[in-house]
């Protein structure tokens, strides 16, 4: 599991790649501290190359976004695979982030 | 438009008769009464009639008898006297002594003559008439009457018996010259030896003895008698209006003799009898009666009949007005009656309803269960469905019977629903069913109850019974009836302690259920049925290896024909399980331990990777899985040991081809994930929470889940169907 956290342009791009199982979950969460620090910049995840994201994943980006939204801010989701989409379905995800 | 016109005339009282049928029957019983009545008395009114006029009839023929009498004994005087004078036509003068003794012997005759033809004795001129008169002091004097201004020969008495040759009564008339009063006078002719009639010996009768003679013996106040001659003249008795309207009928009459109706000058009807006097005469006496003094009695009868039937009329009319009250009252209760009826029928077909009827379509347990009430509703209940891979059972018998028992069953089984959506543990779900009936419970009324969960992969049952009959087991062991601690039934106190039991169901064992409308089914010796009779059957039915639908029609039709038409006293339930799980044939079996740690889920991840493409699971579904999985085992490792405790995590993944199976095993803290109530995915961003999202893509990704604590391990079984 890599992740990657840039800023660019004022916006926030963070890089998921390979699978962010409950293991990987500790590591990511740690690498996108930043992200939580209620900065009101725009975050854009790129998921690209995620292959696989387990509840704690998800509870991450769920934190995220909360975050963002009380600062005002953004979150996009780029190129969520489908096999990730479908789990965002069924955890009503779907409804509440922006994907691109 | 048709129907409008028909309605108008004769459908308000169809309407009427509809609508008050019973008080149209009452309305009609009366006037039959009243119709009899009157029947009886016009029919008796026309007997009176009857009786009386030929009572009258006998009365006349009486009277005109005696009258005859009366009249005979003049006859005869004077038809001897006619031969004594014919021998003393020789002495003229001895005819003075004849008529004289006429007089004296008879007293009703007043005056007697023996008037002569012409010149019989020429000594004594044209005309002679000797005769003899009764002075009204009683003293009699003799004279001859005959002179030239009393010519005899023209005077009827005279002339018709001469003329005649027979005697003769003569039609009233005023005699001036003797008797100086209205008579009438009876002549006899008397002839000489040659056969000649040479005089006419009369006897003059008053008419005012005649009047007595009528009116002797008079019965009815208002009767009036007459007596009339041949020539319809008055010869004794008033004559009124009634008398000429009388004769103006009676001439028709040939015979003279009859009975009419006459009203008089006022209008009012009089009953006329008439008949010949008969004899030497040719009179009619004429009977009148009032008709008060005919029908007087029956006036008198009809008159109180009236008024005992217009006074019966008002405690008819009162008792009519009542019933109709009464009636009224009626049709409202058989209203209220149907209503309650039909919607008995409808609760009947809701509860019936409220019972589960779908086939479970599972091969790893059959059931069947059926429930009769012995009413439109009834007390008993039963209910059963799977979660997680268990089968929760209950049956239950509420006191009593009919619509209070039926409403507490309807709360019963909504209690076992409710409680049973996150509770596994029977006592618990006994416990909290029991708080709920007691609570606002002051009808007395409480359940008896048992509460079973069949976990179905292990073949795990835990039970709890509340007060309820004994489930009985057939195995391949035998038939025994289950072990129960008899706990209190539910209702009763709140705070029972209701504890858990639990056994271990061999494969092909069958669970029987059923309530005491079973065992004591009644037939008509009442005896009854009894659980000797049920195990009997069961026995039976299990070595004909009987589906559960077929042991419950044949335990049905047992009872039927043991209770052999006797009425339904109690309601009629049966449950029957049979477990049959099914042995999984693993084609692959695999096991993987794990130290809980969270760093052991690549290993996890590894691990299934290389499985599911042993077995050729596409990686979409593969990928499901493995995140399913993954959070069941982190789940364990969050949890199941405490803090700082090593433990082992056992995860191990067979499958036949069809499903896939994922048994994950711990000996930690007991924890049922099956429990937690499910997240709300659908909440907007700001109501979401962080936690629960891993049992919730557990439980949505795989088909069922199961959980089962069994020796101090924790069990959890996955299953997906793999397409």
């Amino acid at each position: 599991m890599k992740t990657k956290l840039e800023e660019i342009d004022g916006k926030y791009i963070a890089t998921l790649e390979g699978e962010m199982d409950t293991a990987a979950a500790v590591e990511v969460e740690e690498a996108l501290k930043p992200l939580y620090a209620g900065e009101g910049k725009d975050i854009v995840i790129d998921c690209t190359n995620l292959e696989y994201i387990a509840s704690s994943g998800l509870r991450i980006l769920l934190c995220i976004l909360k975050d963002a939204k009380a600062n005002g801010s953004r979150v996009v989701l780029r190129n969520v695979n489908e096999d990730i989409k479908t789990v965002f379905n069924l955890t009503g995800f779907i409804n509440i982030f922006e994907f691109e | 438009m048709k129907q409008i016109n028909e309605g108008s005339k004769w459908g308000w009282l169809k309407r009427f008769f509809k609508a008050h049928t019973s008080l149209t029957v009452i309305i009609l019983a009366v006037l039959l009464l009243e119709f009899t009545t009157g029947v009886i008395y016009y029919s008796s009114q026309d007997i009176i009639q009857h009786t009386t006029i030929q009572a009258m009839d006998r009365e006349n023929n009486a009277l005109y008898l005696c009258i005859r009498n009366k009249l005979a004994e003049v006859e005869v005087v004077l038809d001897n006297m006619s031969w004594i004078v014919s021998d003393d036509m020789i002495h003229p003068d001895s005819l003075f002594s004849a008529t004289y003794q006429i007089v004296e012997n008879n007293p009703m005759i007043l005056g007697s003559c023996v008037a002569c033809i012409p010149h019989l004795f020429p000594e004594h001129g044209y005309w002679f008439e000797p005769y003899s008169i009764r002075r009204p002091d009683g003293t009699i004097d003799t004279m001859q009457l005959g002179s030239a201004s009393h010519d005899y020969t023209k005077a009827e008495f005279f002339a018709v018996p001469l003329a005649t040759g027979k005697s003769h009564w003569c039609e009233p008339y005023l005699e001036n010259d003797g008797a100086k009063a209205f008579i009438t006078t009876y002549g006899v002719p008397v002839r000489n030896g040659k056969g000649e009639i040479v005089a006419v010996v009369d006897a003059d009768l008053s008419l005012d003895w005649l009047k007595d003679v009528i009116n002797e013996d008079i019965a009815y106040p208002s009767n009036q008698r007459f007596l009339i001659t041949g020539r319809y003249n008055l010869l004794a008795g008033e004559d009124n209006q009634v008398l000429r309207a009388s004769i103006e009928q009676l001439k028709d009459d040939a015979d003279k003799k009859g009975y009419m109706i006459v009203k008089d000058e006022n209008g009012s009807k009089k009953h006329v009898f008439y008949t010949p006097v008969g004899g030497k005469t040719d009179w009619i006496l004429v009977n009148v009666l009032d008709d008060s003094d005919v029908f007087g009695k029956l006036r008198r009868v009809r008159r109180n009949l009236l008024l005992v039937l217009m006074a019966g009329l008002l405690p008819i009319g009162f008792i009519v007005w009542r019933s109709k009250r009464n009636l009224e009252r009626l049709s409202q209760v058989n209203a209220e009656k149907e209503r309650i009826n039909s919607e008995l029928r409808v609760a009947s077909q809701i509860q019936q309803r409220m019972l589960p009827h779908f086939c479970l379509q599972r091969d790893d347990v059959d059931i069947f269960g059926s429930l009769v009430p012995a009413r439109e509703v009834g007390g008993d209940l039963f209910d059963y469905f799977i979660r997680d891979e268990k089968l929760f059972f209950c049956i239950g018998d509420v006191s009593g019977k009919g619509t209070p028992s039926a409403m507490l069953m309807a709360g019963t089984r909504s209690f076992f629903r409710a409680f049973s959506a996150h509770d596994n543990n029977p006592a618990h779900i006994m416990h909290r069913i029991n708080e709920a009936a007691c609570l606002g419970n002051d009808t007395n009324m409480f359940a008896t109850l048992f509460i079973g969960v069949l976990d179905l992969p292990s073949g795990h049952l835990r039970y709890c019974d509340a007060g309820h009959d004994k489930p009985v087991v057939v195995s391949d062991a035998g038939l025994q009836t289950l072990n129960c601690n008899p706990h209190l039934p539910v209702g009763v106190f709140n705070d029972v302690k209701y504890n858990v039991q639990d056994i271990f169901l061999a494969t092909g064992s069958t669970l029987f259920l059923y309530t005491d409308g079973l065992t004591e089914a009644m037939n008509a010796n009442r005896k009854q049925f009894g659980l000797q009779r049920i195990e009997d059957v069961l026995r039976n039915c299990i070595e004909g290896q009987l589906t559960p639908k077929d042991i419950l029609d044949v335990m049905t039709k047992e009872v039927h024909s043991f209770v052999k038409g006797a009425e339904q006293s109690d309601d009629l339930t049966m449950l029957v399980i049979r477990y049959t799980p099914k042995e999984f044939k693993s084609i692959h079996d695999e096991t993987l331990v794990l130290k809980n740690h969270v760093a052991e889920v690549s290993k996890l991840s590894s691990f299934q990777k290389a499985l599911f493409e042993k077995i050729g699971i596409e990686k979409s579904l593969s990928r499901q899985i493995q995140l399913a999985v993954e959070e069941a085992v982190v789940n364990v490792i969050d949890y199941a040991y405490s803090a700082g405790v090593e433990g082992s995590i056992e995860v191990r993944m067979m499958t036949d081809g069809q499903y896939l199976r994922v048994v994950i095993v711990d000996s930690g803290v007991p924890f049922d994930p099956t429990l937690k109530n499910e997240i709300d995915v659908s909440l907007p961003l700001e109501e979401r929470q962080v936690g629960g999202l891993g049992i919730y893509l557990l439980r949505k990704i795989m088909d069922s889940i199961n959980y089962e604590y069994i020796d101090g391990h924790n069990i959890l079984t996955l299953i997906k169907k793999l397409s």
